[in-house]
C-alpha cells in the first residue's frame, strides 16, 4: 500500500529542488509547496506513476500579508491508495499567474475558472477563462481578494438609467457613485471574453441546428440554472451550462464570521445535506485545533448522517420520478411519507427538520433523547420494507425500464475522467466511497458494503441510491447497538483560535465527496474556507454526458444525477 | 405487472397511515429540543450580551427593560430578538452563561408588519416580576444603595482620619528627626 511518505520520497527524488517544504499531516495527507514552473510536471508524474487520477479541486487563498496568492491543488486516487496530495503553488500578488492543469485533468476547468473570476489569478493555457458564477458586471473586481471593499450597492432603483444594449434590448444601467469609485468596488478594466450567447452562436454550423433553452426557471430543474442545448433535429449536439443564478458568496461570508458562527452558514450550502456539511466543516476545524470528538458524539454523528442520507436519497429518487413522467410513475408522495418519519427521528435529536446546525467542534449539540432507539428501529423497519417495495415496483415496470436502460451511460473510465463522485461514480463500477477510502468518524469499525453497479446508466444510479438506503439502515442499527455512554462534548475555550495552518477534511455526502479546506492565520476568523461540493462535479460532467442523446432523455439523465444548484453556486 | 402495482396502491390507501395533518386545529408533536421562539428567564439574565455577540446574523440587540431586576443594576439591558433575521441556529442558547435563554416549541410568529417580528424582552420573558415584587426589589435596592453610600462615606471618613493620623505621625517623625539632626549638629 502506498503511503504519503512513499509518495513524498518518490517526488523528492524525481524532482530535486522543486519541492520547497513538505509535510505529512495527518497520516494520509501530503502537503507540499511546488515551484510554480514545475507544477504541471509534478502532477503529470503523480498521475502517471502513482495513480493520482482523481483531481478533487483547487482552492485559491489570498495571503495579503505576504503579498502572495496560493493555489492549492487537491489530488487523490480512485481506490489505488488512500493518499491525498495537496500541492501548493505560490504566485506574486501584483501579477498572479499559475500554470493550468486542464491539459492533465479535464475537470480542472471549472475550479480554475472560479479561482480566476474570484481572485483574478490567471491560468496559463486554460482553454476557456470565462466567468462561471459571477455576473458579467462583477468580473474584474476580483471580489474574494482581501482588499476588496464590498459589493457595490446595485439595489438602489433611483439611480437606474434605461439604455439600449448592443442586441437591441432595453436594459437598466446603474452608474456607480463617487464613493464606490473611490472605494475601488467598480472594475477599472474588464477582461475581454465572448459572452455565453456569442459562444453558443459560434457553434451553430448549419440551417437545421438551433438552440433550445432549458431554464433558468424550469419545472424540471432542481433550482435555477441554464441548460442550453444545441440540437439538430431530435439529437443534442452540444450542451452549454450556465450557473451562478443563486450565488450567495457563502465562502466569503464565512471569512467574515468567527469559526463557530460559520456552522449555521454551512447548512445553507444545501439543505438536503445540512448534517454532512456541518460534519465536513467541523471536521476540518477539529483538525486545525488538533482535537477529536468523544466516542459517543462520533456515534451520534454517524447515526444522524446516515438518517440524513436516507431522507436525501428518498427525496432525490422521488423527485427524479416526477421529472421523468409525473403521471405514470409517481411514488413521489409515498417517498415523502417515508421521509417525514425519518425527519421526525432527526428532529427529535437536533430540534430542526431541515437546517440542523447540530455538529459542534469536538462534539455535538444534544444527546439522544429517551426512546430514540425504539423509534428509529421502527422507522428503519418501515423504510426497509418500503424500499424493497419500490425496487420491485421499478423492476416490474416495463415503461420505466425502457425509459431508463442504457440512457446516459457513463463508462468507468469516463466517469473517473469527468471527476464525478458518489452514486453516479459507484453506478459506473468504481467502488469509491469516502467512508472506506478516507475513513472519518468510526466508519472503519462498521460493517457495510459499498454499493456498485456495472451498467453506469440512469437506472443503475437510481438502484445504487435505493440500495444505499438499505445499507444505511444497517449501519444505523449497528451504531444503535454499539453506542457507548459518556460525554458528548470536548472541553473547548470560549474563543476558538486555531494555530496558523491549513486543514482539509472530506466526508461522503449523500451525493459524493464533500470536502472543506480551511486556512487559519491564528485569529478567530478563518482566512479562507473552500467548500468542495459533489454537485459541482456533476454539473461540470453534464454537458459531455448529454452530447449525442435525444432531447427526451435529457431530463432522465440530468435528473438521475440528483443535483442541487444551491451547492454549485454557493 | 399492472395488477401488482395496483395492489400496492390499494394497500397504501387502506393501510391507515395518517398522512394529512389537520394543521391549524391539530399540530404535530414537537420534541423537547425543538428550536422555536426564544424564552428568556428574566430573573436569571445577567445582561452580559454573549447572545448578541455570537449571533451570526446580528439579530439580537440589548435594550433597556423596565421590568428587569433593579437589585442587580438599573442600567442592565436585556436581549431583543428580530425574528425577521433569526435563523434559529441556537448558538445564542448554547453560549448563554446563565442558562437563561432557551428555545420553546412556538413557531407561529407571522405578523402583518416587519416590526411585529421584533420581539422585545417583554414578549419573550418568563418569570416576570409583579408590580409588588418590583416595588419591594426597588425598596431593597434603594436600601442597599443607601447602605453602600453610608458604608462608602464611613470608609471615606475612616480613610481620611487614617490619612490625617498618618500625616501627623509622619510630621511628628520628621520633627523628631529634625530635632535629632539638630542635636547631632550641636
Amino acid at each position: 500500500m502506498t503511503t504519503a511518505n512513499d509518495v513524498l520520497s518518490a517526488l523528492q527524488s524525481a524532482f530535486p529542488g522543486a519541492i520547497e517544504d513538505a509535510k505529512v499531516d495527518p497520516e494520509r495527507q501530503l502537503w507540499a509547496t511546488i515551484k510554480p514552473d514545475k507544477i504541471v510536471d509534478v502532477c503529470k508524474y503523480l498521475r502517471d506513476n502513482h495513480n493520482f487520477d482523481h483531481y478533487s479541486g483547487a482552492a485559491g487563498v489570498d495571503k495579503i500579508n505576504e503579498g502572495l496568492f496560493e493555489v492549492t491543488e487537491l489530488l487523490a486516487s480512485h481506490g489505488a491508495h488512500q493518499v491525498v496530495a495537496l500541492l501548493k503553488v505560490k504566485t506574486p500578488r501584483d501579477n498572479p499567474s499559475v500554470k493550468s492543469l486542464t491539459g492533465l485533468f479535464w475537470n480542472a476547468n471549472w475550479y480554475e475558472r472560479e479561482i480566476w473570476e474570484m481572485l483574478g489569478i490567471n491560468f496559463e493555457d486554460h482553454p476557456e477563462l470565462y466567468p462561471l458564477l459571477l455576473s458579467d458586471e462583477l468580473v474584474g473586481v476580483w471580489p474574494w481578494r482581501k482588499d476588496y471593499k464590498g459589493y457595490p450597492d446595485y439595489t438602489t432603483a433611483e439611480r437606474a438609467i434605461e439604455r439600449i444594449n448592443s442586441e437591441g434590448y432595453m436594459e437598466y444601467h446603474i452608474p456607480p457613485t463617487e464613493a464606490e469609485i473611490e472605494a475601488g468596488t467598480v472594475p477599472v478594466e474588464r477582461p475581454k471574453y465572448p459572452s455565453l450567447r456569442e459562444r453558443e452562436e459560434m457553434e451553430i454550423k448549419g440551417e437545421s441546428e438551433m438552440i433550445l433553452h432549458l431554464g433558468p426557471q424550469h419545472a424540471v430543474v432542481p433550482g435555477p440554472f441554464l441548460l442550453d442545448l444545441l440540437v439538430d433535429g431530435e439529437r443534442v449536439k452540444k450542451a452549454f451550462l450556465d450557473v451562478g443564478y443563486i450565488h450567495k458568496g457563502i465562502e466569503k461570508i464565512m471569512e467574515n464570521r468567527t469559526y463557530v458562527q460559520g456552522i449555521p452558514i454551512t447548512d445553507r450550502l444545501c439543505y438536503m445535506a445540512a448534517l454532512t456539511n456541518n460534519e465536513a466543516y467541523c471536521g476540518s476545524v477539529e483538525r486545525l485545533l488538533g482535537i477529536e470528538a468523544p466516542e459517543r458524539a462520533q456515534y451520534i454523528r454517524m447515526i444522524l448522517e446516515e438518517l440524513s442520507r436516507i431522507q436525501s436519497h428518498l427525496l432525490g429518487t422521488g423527485e427524479f420520478l416526477t421529472l421523468i413522467g409525473s403521471a405514470v410513475f409517481c411514488p413521489f408522495l409515498y417517498m415523502i411519507i417515508d421521509r417525514e418519519d425519518v425527519l421526525t427521528c432527526i428532529e427529535s435529536v437536533t430540534g430542526a427538520r431541515i437546517n440542523h446546525s447540530f455538529v459542534r467542534f469536538g462534539g455535538v449539540r444534544n444527546d439522544l433523547p429517551d426512546g430514540f432507539k425504539d423509534m428509529t428501529l421502527d422507522v428503519l423497519k418501515k423504510v426497509r420494507q418500503k424500499t424493497e417495495e419500490y425496487k420491485e415496483l421499478f423492476l416490474s415496470d416495463s415503461i420505466y425500464n425502457k425509459r431508463m436502460e442504457g440512457v446516459g451511460v457513463l463508462s468507468p473510465s469516463e466517469a473517473r475522467r469527468l471527476g464525478v463522485s458518489g452514486p453516479p461514480l459507484r453506478a459506473s463500477d468504481t467502488p469509491y466511497d469516502m467512508r472506506r477510502e478516507d475513513p472519518y468518524l468510526l466508519y472503519k469499525e462498521m460493517d457495510f458494503d459499498v454499493i456498485t453497479r456495472k451498467e453506469g446508466d440512469s437506472k443503475a444510479r437510481i438502484e445504487v441510491r435505493l440500495d444505499e438506503i438499505v445499507e444505511s439502515c444497517y449501519i444505523i442499527e449497528q451504531c444503535l447497538d454499539q453506542i457507548p455512554s459518556g460525554p458528548i462534548q470536548e472541553k473547548l475555550p470560549k474563543r476558538i483560535k486555531p494555530d496558523p495552518g491549513e486543514a482539509y477534511y472530506r466526508v461522503e455526502d449523500h451525493r459524493g465527496e464533500m470536502g472543506f479546506f480551511v486556512v487559519s492565520d491564528g485569529s478567530d476568523k478563518p482566512v479562507k474556507v473552500k467548500a468542495r461540493g459533489p454537485v459541482y462535479a456533476y454539473f461540470q460532467a453534464l454537458p459531455p454526458l448529454l452530447e449525442g442523446t435525444y432531447i427526451a432523455d435529457v431530463v432522465a439523465i440530468a435528473g438521475s444525477m440528483d443535483a442541487c444548484t444551491s451547492e454549485v453556486d454557493r | 405487472m399492472v395488477l401488482k402495482n395496483l395492489k400496492m396502491t390499494l394497500k397504501r390507501s387502506v393501510s391507515g397511515v395518517e398522512v394529512t395533518r389537520l394543521y391549524p386545529e391539530k399540530t404535530m408533536d414537537l420534541p423537547d429540543v425543538e428550536r422555536g421562539v426564544h424564552v428568556l428567564d428574566i430573573r436569571k439574565c445577567i445582561g452580559c450580551g454573549a447572545c448578541a455577540r455570537i449571533c451570526p446574523n446580528d439579530c439580537i440587540e440589548l435594550v433597556p427593560y423596565k421590568r428587569g431586576n433593579p437589585l442587580k443594576n438599573k442600567k442592565q439591558k436585556y436581549p431583543q430578538i428580530d425574528y425577521g433575521r433569526c435563523m434559529f441556529c441556537g448558538l445564542c442558547v448554547d453560549d448563554c452563561p446563565a442558562d437563561c435563554l432557551t428555545m420553546s416549541k412556538v413557531f407561529e410568529i407571522a405578523g402583518w408588519e416587519r416590526d411585529d417580528l421584533v420581539y422585545s424582552p417583554e414578549k419573550i420573558a418568563v418569570g416576570k416580576y409583579t408590580d409588588q415584587e418590583l416595588a419591594e426589589l426597588a425598596e431593597e435596592a434603594r436600601k442597599a444603595a443607601e447602605e453602600k453610600k453610608r458604608k462608602a462615606a464611613e470608609a471615606a471618613k475612616a480613610k481620611k482620619a487614617k490619612a490625617a493620623k498618618a500625616k501627623a505621625a509622619e510630621e511628628g517623625e520628621k520633627g523628631s528627626g529634625e530635632k535629632a539632626a539638630k542635636k547631632k549638629a550641636e
